[in-house]
C-alpha cells in the first residue's frame, strides 16, 4: 500500500478479515485483460478497476451503439460511435486513477491475441460469438493462463472459471472439455438474434469479476472444473462439474504454431463449406475403391435401408468417439438428404489431415433414386 | 423422469422441464427424446447426470437428476 490514500480507498474491503492488506496487495499487483468491452466485460470492468486490480486490459474493436446502452451502462449517449475500449478506458480512469489502463482498440484474433494475453495474468471472456470465445479459450490453455468465462442466452447466464489447475484432474479443464467441437455462430442465438434482458449481463458479467477476485486473492471457492448457469426469471442456479473429455485435446491447436494457423472465423462460419460434395457417379466410384470407407451417419434406424454397397453406420453426434473405426485414407459420408453427411465431413477434415473426405450431394434419398432409373434402363 | 433443459433448448421442447418415461441409460434417453423432439437431432448439447457433465454412454438410476446444457454465446 503506497499511500493513506490508497488504503482509504480500499478500506471497506480491507476490513474484511478475509481479506486485508494482502489481498490488496495481490489484487494491485495482478494483470487482467478483458476482452469485450460490451454487456459482460462493462460491468466485470467496472469491479475489477474498483477493486483495484494493479492493470487492466480492454480489447474491443466495437463503437458503442444506441442499443447497446440499455445494458452496457459505463457508456451514455455522448458515447455512440466511439470507440468501447477507448471510452471505456477514460471513464475507468476517473473511477480509478491509481491503476494501470490500457485500450487495445482492436479485434482481438489468433495473430495478436498471444502478444497481448502474455502481459497479463488472467483473461476475462466478454465476447459475444464462438470464433472469439474458442480462439480465447484455446490461446489461455497454451498460454496457461486462467480464463474467466461468461456466456449469456436470453434470461439465462453463465459462469466459470477454465484453464486453472487443480488438485484432482491431470490437466486443467478448458472450455473445449465442455464443447470440443465449436458450434456455427448462427446455431446458437447472440444477443442481437435472440434479445437480453439488460440487467443479465451485468449479473453474470458481476460474477466474473467475482471470480477473478476469489481467484487472485485465494479465498472462497472459484468456479473451478464447474460451470454455472443463473436463470434471471426464477433466481435460480445450477452448477454442471465438468470432466476431462479426451476428444478436448485432439482438437486443439498442439502449439502456437498450429494457433496461428487456426482459422477461427471458418471453423465459426455459417458459410457452409462444400467443397467436400461429391456426385453420385463419383460416389459409385469410391463405394468401389479398396482405399474407401464408406459411412452412414444417419441415425441407426433411419430408413432407407442400405444394402447396395457395403458401409458402416456411425451416426454424426458419434463420429468424434469412433475415430479409430475410420482407418482407410478415403472417406465416404452419407446421410438422408446430404446435409448432417456434410457436416460430418467437416468434423472428419478437423479430425484428419491426412485423408481424404467426401459427403454424398443429395443424400442417399437422392442416389437410390438415381439407382432406381440406373436398374430399370438395364 | 424429470429432464431440466437450458439455454435455446427451451426453443425446441417448449418448456425448461420435460418428462421422459424411464431409460436405462443416457443413449437410451437420448433416443426417446429425439423421437419426441426431432429438432434435437441438430442442436449440441450436454447431458448432466446428477450434475456432472458426461463424456460417453451412462446408466442411469431412476431417482437420477437429468440436465441437458447446450453453449452459449451472448455477451
Amino acid at each position: 500500500m503506497n499511500s493513506d490514500k490508497q488504503y482509504k480507498r480500499y478500506e471497506r474491503q480491507i476490513m474484511l478479515k478475509e481479506f486485508g492488506v494482502a489481498a490488496q496487495k495481490k489484487l494491485l499487483q495482478t494483470k487482467v485483460l478483458v476482452v469485450g468491452a460490451g454487456g459482460l466485460g462493462c460491468p466485470a470492468l467496472q469491479y475489477l478497476v474498483a477493486a483495484g486490480v494493479g492493470t487492466i486490459g480492454i480489447a474491443d474493436d466495437d463503437v458503442v451503439s444506441l442499443n447497446n446502452l440499455h445494458r452496457q451502462v459505463l457508456y451514455n449517449m455522448n458515447d455512440i460511435n466511439l470507440s468501447k475500449a477507448e471510452v471505456a478506458a477514460e471513464k475507468l480512469r476517473a473511477l480509478n486513477n491509481e491503476i494501470n489502463i490500457v485500450a487495445y482498440n482492436l479485434r482481438l484474433i489468433n495473430k495478436n491475441a498471444s502478444e497481448i494475453i502474455n502481459a497479463f495474468d488472467i483473461v476475462v471472456d466478454g465476447t459475444d460469438n464462438f470464433s472469439s470465445r474458442y480462439m480465447i479459450n484455446d490461446a489461455c490453455v497454451l498460454l496457461n493462463k486462467p480464463l474467466v468465462y461468461g456466456a449469456i442466452s436470453k434470461f439465462e447466464g453463465q459462469v466459470a472459471v477454465f484453464n486453472a489447475k487443480d488438485e484432482v484432474n491431470k490437466r486443467a479443464i478448458n472450455y473445449r472439455d465442455l464443447f470440443p467441437v465449436p458450434p456455427k455462430d448462427d446455431e446458437v442465438l447472440n444477443c442481437a438474434d435472440a434479445g437480453v434482458l439488460g440487467v443479465l449481463p451485468g449479473i453474470i458479467g458481476t460474477m466474473q469479476a467475482n471470480e477473478t477476485i476469489k481467484l487472485i486473492i485465494g479465498i472462497g471457492k472459484p468456479l473451478v472444473n464447474t460451470i454455472l448457469t443463473y436463470n434471471a426469471l426464477d433466481n435460480s442456479s445450477y452448477e454442471f462439474n465438468l470432466s476431462l473429455n479426451e476428444n478436448a485435446q485432439e482438437l486443439s491447436p498442439k502449439d502456437l504454431a498450429a494457433f496461428l494457423e487456426m482459422d477461427y472465423e471458418w471453423l465459426c462460419s455459417s458459410q457452409i463449406n462444400n467443397s467436400f460434395e461429391i456426385d453420385a457417379a463419383k460416389f459409385n466410384n469410391l463405394i468401389e475403391d479398396s482405399n474407401a470407407i464408406v459411412i452412414d451417419v444417419r441415425e441407426k434406424d433411419e430408413q432407407p435401408f442400405v444394402d447396395e454397397f457395403e458401409h458402416i453406420q456411425i451416426p454424426l453426434n458419434e463420429l468424434i468417439n469412433n475415430q479409430k473405426a475410420i482407418e482407410k485414407e478415403n472417406v465416404v459420408v452419407f446421410c438422408q438428404s446430404g446435409q448432417r453427411s456434410l457436416q460430418a465431413a467437416q468434423l472428419l477434415n478437423e479430425l484428419f489431415n491426412d485423408k481424404h473426405i467426401y459427403s454424398l450431394k443429395g443424400g442417399i434419398a437422392e442416389w437410390k433414386k438415381q439407382y432406381a432409373l440406373q436398374a430399370n434402363e438395364k | 423422469m424429470t429432464i431440466k433443459v437450458f439455454g435455446q433448448l427451451h426453443d425446441i421442447v417448449g418448456s425448461n422441464l420435460i418428462e421422459v418415461e424411464s431409460a436405462a441409460n443416457t443413449d437410451e434417453l437420448i433416443q426417446q427424446l429425439q423421437l419426441k423432439y426431432p429438432a434435437l437431432k441438430d442442436s449440441k448439447y450436454k447431458v448432466a447426470v446428477n450434475r456432472n457433465i458426461i463424456q460417453s454412454n451412462a446408466t442411469l438410476q431412476k431417482d437420477a437428476e437429468i440436465a441437458l446444457l447446450p453453449p452459449f454465446s451472448g455477451g
